[in-house]
């Protein structure tokens, strides 16, 4: 039997300082849906493949709105007490600590629930009195003190459609309290700046890096569970700025992580030695 | 830039052998937008049909450059992606060669604009150095001014060639082709018609055509090409049916259409290496099979194919069945952790922790300290198996028999969903062994939604039954995919023996038992599951071995006949597949 407690520092991953804003580039209206629904104090909902930008998303918009971010990865094994706290024995004294929910209600920041599907539902189930209109976290251990989510208090999740099992859907109830906002890959060319700016290549490199991207996006059901994301082009670029050549560049952070199956990786190298060599 | 080849002949010869084209089809299928395989063809030019773009295998024996072939596969896989190679324009090009290379001048110009964000650069430059005329806007208007007398260029043997039959072929294999009368009679012999050739097409036939059309007359004149071709008069004489125009390739020697008196012993070598080296391009799979006479297996002898069946637009409606969801639900279970439980075997470290915090608050205590593994989990891969052979076509009543398997298959698929099992439904039928199709309606990723319910609906029932094969398949992908689930189970939903091309009686009968039996040994339960009365129902019963097969007169009795059988199934296949669990 294993038993292991978390600290819920551990989850939080990020806090932002201001002045190094993180760089994002709206592709649609996500930006202006993001900032009208937490104005309203609507929950939000991001939904997209992995590596399209979603938790940069959050970072950008937690700058631009200067809230504090608390980002929590869920996993299967996270309970409700590392979103909203425990007591902790320190030195026969019980101490009670926040978890990051619970930071971000009494702080008025930005929670942000990263592939809410993989934790299981009941210890997600603090987040249904938040994400109403009642705004309010019930501290059970705390002999059920409710805090008032203050100002500027938003919960973000997201979740990746087509990668969860049956089993783990977000519920209907949870999800219609929500403002969704859809993210794909950016269109070609603002995926182009996208991966000089934050790979540091020039603009033809990007423009090869980004069509073989959307190349193997059309590659559905051959064999791929994913896609090449805007994050894989990037690390390929990222790998020429170090002097790798483009083509070992993408072999190793397109077509390496992409797949094991042998067959495919020589497909893979074959297109990107078509499309970049 | 260029190179030659990593893998020609010389690799195909050597001891891990691998088809030299396997790699371009992922960028054939990008380009595309769909699946397609890159296969070797033992035709002059390269051409594609709607599943696969065929290459010269001559040019690969005189060491093309990568360069050539990557040309080769895009304008070809782009032709695909842009509609160019539809069997209702490219119809109108059958046996006139010069009116189809003047169309894939036109083609290729237009569809490197539909497909240009997915058109490696290089060979966008050699398409647009060919022919920069104006564009044309679709397809029917690049035949219209391919029939006129503008004056485009032939395109070069480096575009490859379009061939109207083949695509007629593929397009109705691949939509699945309503049941001839041949499949509906289930056992009749397999008819092969011999593929007419839009190149061998006598010249007498292309003469008549000329003839008859006489637009074309006017247009790019194909009596006096004839002539030209059959008189001597002009261009050299080349292999193709005969001597048709066999012009070079504009960027040198690269795909020769000028294949020469040589060309009879490189086809008989390659020929051999094909045999050596199964393609196997993703979506591909080839099998053994049994062979009870001889005593032994025959390697690589079944090729199966996954493909995307037709989308109908009506869907296939699950119908609830209480029975059936209670059998389900007592099937494949697993252990799981139950915390804060007021009795267990260990503690639970967690509640203990918030037991003492509360006790030294002076708080009252929950005291459901311990924890305990109950049989609750789901632990289950299902694979559903649809025999679409034509025979299932046959009625029952105003529904026929393959309608009331489908039902059976929705309400298994749908049962087994709503318990969160791994379940994946496929529909199987073939003709030869060359040629055994899967048709994907679920995956065991994903859900069973409306996309999968029509695709249920769009399976048509067509060829025949070569189970074996289709039990080995099943097997691989519930293997592959059957993800941390131990328990495996292949439920196939049939009505009849099998039976194919060389494939019946008791030879079949042996194949198909020996490929339960591997399945077993794989630790995949198998069993059959028939719908109305069928005529061989005792020889089923002996196939399957009686606790494997039921019979059942309408889908709504599924639940009770089911749940013994998927049981014992699991229960087999734990024990012979040294798996630990059961049902």
């Amino acid at each position: 039997m294993t038993t292991h407690l978390t600290d819920p520092t551990d989850q939080t991953d990020l806090e932002l300082h201001p002045g190094d804003e993180p760089f994002y580039l709206p592709v649609h209206n996500e930006v202006k849906v993001f900032r009208a629904a937490w104005k309203r104090e609507l929950p939000i909902l991001l939904k997209g493949p992995t590596g399209c930008g979603k938790t940069r998303l959050v970072e950008y918009m937690a700058h631009l709105l200067e809230v504090p971010l608390h980002t929590v990865s869920c996993h299967e094994d996270i309970t409700s007490a590392d979103l909203v706290g425990r007591y902790v024995i320190t030195g026969g004294d019980t101490v009670w600590q926040d978890g990051p929910l619970t930071r971000s209600v009494r702080e008025g920041g930005i929670c942000y629930l990263d592939e809410i599907v993989e934790a299981r539902q009941d210890s997600t189930v603090a987040i249904h009195s938040l994400a109403d209109h009642r705004r309010e976290l019930t501290l059970e251990r705390q002999g059920g003190t409710v805090l008032r989510a203050a100002p500027g208090f938003a919960l973000v999740v997201s979740y990746n459609p087509g990668y969860q099992s049956v089993l783990k859907d977000l519920k209907m109830s949870t999800r219609q309290r929500m403002v969704a906002i859809e993210l794909s890959f950016p269109p070609p060319d603002v995926e182009r700046s996208i991966v000089m700016r934050e790979a540091g290549v020039d603009e033809s490199t990007a423009a090869g890096l980004v069509q073989l991207g959307g190349a193997i996006r059309q590659l559905d059901g051959q064999g791929l569970k994913e896609v090449a994301s805007t994050r894989t082009l990037i690390a390929a670029g990222s790998l020429m700025s170090e002097g790798l050549t483009i083509v070992e560049a993408a072999e190793s952070a397109v077509a390496g992580p992409l797949t094991d199956d042998r067959r495919i990786h020589d497909g893979l190298v074959q297109m990107i030695r078509s499309y970049l060599d | 830039m260029a190179r030659s080849l990593p893998d020609g002949l010389a690799a195909a010869g050597s001891s891990e052998r691998r088809d030299p084209l396997d790699h371009w089809s992922l960028l054939a299928s990008a380009v595309a937008g769909r699946a397609v395989d890159v296969v070797l063809t033992d035709r002059p030019r390269a051409y594609a049909d709607g599943e696969a773009i065929h290459l010269p295998r001559r040019g690969f024996d005189d060491g093309i450059e990568e360069e050539d072939v990557m040309t080769t596969v895009v304008v070809q896989a782009m032709l695909l992606g842009a509609g160019s190679l539809e069997p209702a324009v490219v119809g109108h090009l059958t046996a006139r060669r010069s009116l189809a290379r003047r169309y894939l001048t036109l083609e290729a110009e237009r569809a490197i604009r539909v497909r240009a964000s997915f058109v490696p650069r290089r060979v966008a430059a050699v398409v647009s150095s060919h022919w920069s005329g104006s564009g044309s806007t679709s397809a029917s208007e690049s035949l219209d001014r391919a029939r006129s007398r503008e004056d485009v260029p032939d395109a070069p043997a480096a575009f490859g060639a379009v061939r109207p039959r083949a695509l007629r072929q593929s397009g109705d294999q691949a939509r699945g082709g309503a049941p001839s009368k041949l499949d509906e009679q289930g056992r009749t012999e397999l008819v092969i018609t011999p593929e007419m050739d839009d190149e061998e097409e006598s010249e007498s036939a292309n003469f008549m055509k000329a003839l008859s059309s006489p637009l074309n007359l006017f247009g790019e004149n194909p009596l006096m090409k004839w002539m030209k071709q059959n008189l001597g008069v002009g261009s050299r004489p080349s292999p193709e049916g005969g001597g048709v125009d066999g012009e070079m390739p504009a960027g040198g020697a690269s795909w020769g259409d000028d294949a020469g008196p040589d060309a009879a012993p490189v086809l008989a070598v390659a020929s051999h290496l094909a045999t050596a080296a199964p393609a196997v391009p993703p979506g591909r799979f080839t099998y053994p099979e049994w062979d009870a006479i001889e005593g032994c297996y025959r390697p690589d002898h079944c090729h199966v194919r996954e493909l995307e069946p037709a989308h109908a637009t009506e869907v296939v409606r699950p119908v609830p069945d209480a029975a059936l969801q209670r059998e389900i639900a007592r099937l494949g279970l697993d252990y799981e952790r139950h915390r804060r439980q007021l009795e267990g075997p260990d503690l639970d470290l967690e509640a203990v922790v918030d037991f003492t915090v509360s006790r030294a608050r002076r708080h009252q205590a929950d005291d459901r300290l311990y924890q305990v593994r109950l049989k609750t989990a789901r632990d289950l891969a299902v694979l559903v198996l649809l025999d679409a052979s034509g025979s299932t076509g046959d009625h029952r009543g105003a529904r026929t028999i393959f309608d009331q398997e489908r039902q059976v298959v929705a309400n298994l698929v749908d049962v087994l969903e709503r318990f969160g099992d791994r379940v994946g439904a496929f529909a199987f039928s073939s003709r030869g062994r060359g040629m055994v199709r899967f048709q994907r309606i679920k995956e065991l990723d994903g859900r069973f939604d409306d996309t999968c319910l029509s695709r249920l609906a769009g399976v048509k029932p067509n060829g025949y039954t070569r189970l074996g094969a289709a039990i080995r398949h099943s097997t691989h992908v519930l293997a592959a995919g059957g993800g941390a689930a131990n328990r495996l189970l292949l439920v196939v939903v049939s009505d009849g023996l099998p039976y194919d091309d060389g494939y019946e009686g008791a030879y079949a009968d042996a194949d198909t038992r020996r490929a339960i039996d591997e399945a077993v040994a794989e630790g995949v339960g198998c069993l059959c599951v028939s719908v109305g009365a069928a005529k061989g129902e005792d020889a089923l019963a002996e196939l399957w071995g009686s606790a494997s097969q039921v019979r059942v007169d309408d889908p709504t009795d599924l639940g009770d006949a089911i749940g013994p059988l998927m049981r014992a199934a699991l229960d087999v296949a734990a024990h012979r597949g040294g798996g630990a669990c059961s049902a």
